[in-house]
């Protein structure tokens, strides 16, 4: 087995987000990072087949595909009608048979489409059937923002997948993770809902050229801090970083910075263990705020940690479900870097 | 049609009536603790299909899954234990008479969503495809599944990229009660698909050998790589859409129809072909294929009702 091979090698030989050497300091984008895993994990496994519309088209999924069918052909790159209903029962079955495929949504909210196959089937066919192969495959998924894309165009159903413990849910912040979290993915045998989203395509960093694996199952701490616990998520974490830089330049506030990275599961224990020494809470939702992952974490946290909070746990994120399409009313809608900055002012001064 | 196939047609409707039957006997006892969707009067489709499927061959099903999967090979004992909810089922006791498993066999699993499955056959095919197997892939389903889109979506997707899938449409003219006269704006869905690329054939459903026949020579082309098809399977269910009654009186069918349709049983149908063709020996290999059958289910249901419940 190709992954099994790659896990063992990557344990010899750990690669992680600050090892340089690797890839010689070679910078590339989130995009470029996924188009470069997609055709690793091809290479690596004659059995990965990717399918999607749009998928061999110029310019469509902003060229995180481009190349591949003439490299691997249209029996394994499947350019495919715009049927996400079907076309996610077809991964389903061929995963059932003992394919990797991964299938491109351009959109999360297209993802809806196929519920019925994701929800239904996907979530439950490794508990209900006997599955010694599992059931690897990838659900692509897209988060958008901004140009009035609206209310179709611009949700996140993290969390309403998170509700399914049959299918794993990540959002990966950065071009190491998405490349190493892809590649997880496709060797996981898991079904995989694998979130991107569309602002972090042009994002810049280094990424070792060799294949290697981020886990599935983790979040990481990308700030030591000792006040407050921030924790991030997919484009969330662009405003959290920066919260956290001005926090600790202007108000002299230690935050500590979590990338979720994976919604299902949840990575509470790494969450606990920053909030205990933290004593305070904020999570930064990339959706709506009102039954989002961050409720979870909340009721987790309080759960597990109660004594150990010094001011109620507190959430950021949409103002509702509906994304509005004017571009004031956009303003209005996502919260920022200003945002998370205000609360963690309040969450710091609680009580005093 | 051989003989020796003609028996194993035989035994395999037979095999099919006798559990339905038994758990027509077992249920009252309330230790069937899952919604039944029988297939009593169905039996010459699933019958007549699988007698030229391999198991290599895959079979996606529905809600009325127990005739698909027994026809495919499904082991009587895991059938039992899973219908009882015990250790040792096909699916382990998670899946329960609408989720039922066994890949050996081809018996890729069974989706209790009207059309969920269909898809799903779609892509078992196309790893046959992929891999450049003669192996197809059959999926059953009811007149109803043909309302959904996601049917109409993976027949296009098979009809354009040709992949080796039989579409088998059990009409038994309701979906639970509704006619399809109230459900459809055409009469004929055959000319419908084979605009889509597929090969069609209409049949009656309760005519064993016609079913075999017709099947026999669609499933041959198919391997060949001829392409996709469709059967259309004239039939009717005896008893209710869900659980062990018979619902006549309910009155949403017409008591005519449904005793004409009992007097077209497939299993007379085809006991009265083997008298024909085999006059001197018939009766009794009849006799003694109905005691074996009796016998394994006796025992699959013994072993099931004595093994321990399936816990997590």
């Amino acid at each position: 087995m190709p992954w099994t091979k790659l896990a063992a090698d990557q344990s010899a030989c750990r690669l992680d987000e600050t090892c340089q050497d690797a890839g010689a300091g070679r910078m590339i984008s989130y995009g470029e990072a996924i188009r470069e895993a997609i055709q690793q994990s091809m290479e690596l496994d004659p059995q990965v087949l990717v399918l999607g519309e749009g998928i061999d088209a110029a310019g469509f999924l902003y060229d995180t595909t481009a190349g591949l069918s003439e490299r691997y052909g249209t029996r394994r790159v499947i350019e495919t009608p715009i049927a996400e209903a079907a076309m996610t029962g077809v991964v389903t079955g061929a995963a059932v048979a003992g394919l990797r495929p991964v299938l491109m949504h351009m959109r999360n909210d297209f993802l809806l489409v196929s519920a019925d196959q994701i929800v239904n089937h996907i979530a439950h066919w490794q508990k209900i059937f006997p599955c010694p192969n599992g059931l690897p495959l990838v659900l692509r998924a897209i988060v958008a923002r901004g140009w009035g894309s609206g209310a179709q165009h611009s949700q996140s159903f993290h969390a309403m997948f998170a509700g399914l413990d049959g299918l794993r849910v990540v959002m990966p912040f950065t071009p190491y993770d998405v490349k190493g979290m892809f590649l997880s993915a496709v060797a996981s045998p898991d079904p995989v809902l694998f979130l991107e989203h569309r602002w972090l395509y042009g994002d810049k960093a280094v990424v070792p050229s060799e294949p290697y694996l981020v886990p599935l199952d983790s979040a990481t701490v990308r700030a030591i801090g000792s006040d407050i616990t921030i924790v991030g998520m997919s484009l969330s974490n662009r405003d959290v970083q920066k919260a956290v830089e001005t926090l600790r330049q202007e108000h002299a506030i230690s935050a500590e910075w979590i990338d979720l990275r994976s919604i299902q599961p949840l990575d509470m224990k790494s969450i606990i263990e920053s909030v205990q020494k933290t004593g305070r809470l904020l999570i930064a939702e990339n959706g709506p705020v009102t039954m989002g992952i961050g409720a979870e974490i909340s009721a987790a946290v309080t759960e597990q940690c109660w004594t150990c909070l010094k001011s109620p746990v507190k959430r950021i994120g949409w103002k509702g479900s509906t994304v509005p399409a004017g571009t004031k009313l956009e303003e209005q809608f996502y919260p920022g870097v200003r945002e998370i900055i205000d609360e963690v002012k309040r969450i710091a001064t609680y009580g005093k | 049609m051989q003989l020796e196939q003609a028996y194993r047609l035989y035994e395999s409707m037979l095999t099919i009536r006798l559990v339905e039957e038994t758990l027509v006997q077992e249920y009252p006892a309330q230790q069937i603790r899952t919604p039944v969707h029988l297939y009593v009067g169905q039996e010459a489709i699933a019958a007549g299909i699988s007698l030229h499927l391999s198991d290599s061959d895959y079979v996606v099903s529905n809600h009325r899954s127990h005739g698909h999967s027994i026809a495919k090979g499904l082991d009587l004992g895991s059938f039992f234990k899973e219908l009882y909810g015990k250790s040792g089922g096909c699916s382990s006791g998670w899946g329960g008479s609408m989720h039922l498993c066994d890949m050996d066999k081809g018996i890729a699993g069974t989706s209790a969503i009207v059309a969920g499955g269909i898809p799903i056959g779609a892509g078992l095919a196309l790893k046959q495809q992929y891999n450049a197997e003669a192996n197809i892939t059959v999926i059953y389903f009811g007149d109803g599944a043909v309302d959904e889109g996601v049917f109409w979506e993976t027949v296009n997707f098979t009809g354009l990229k040709k992949l080796p899938i039989l579409f088998v449409q059990e009409d038994n003219g309701y979906a639970s009660q509704t006619p399809s006269s109230q459900r459809h704006a055409y009469k004929n869905i055959l000319p419908i698909v084979e605009r889509f690329g597929l090969m069609t054939a209409e049949l009656d459903g309760n005519d064993p050998l016609a079913v075999a026949a017709t099947m026999g020579e669609l499933i041959q082309k198919i391997r060949m790589g001829q392409g996709p098809g469709f059967v259309r399977c004239h039939t009717f269910r005896w008893y209710g859409h869900v659980g062990v009654e018979d619902d006549t009186h309910t009155g949403y069918r017409n008591a005519a129809d449904v005793l004409s349709w009992r007097n077209r049983c497939p299993i007379k149908a085809m006991e009265k072909h083997l008298l024909v063709v085999d006059p001197v020996a018939a009766s009794k290999k009849m006799k003694a294929t109905e005691e074996i059958i009796a016998e394994k289910i006796r025992c699959a249901l013994q072993s099931a009702k004595e093994a321990e419940y399936a816990l997590d």
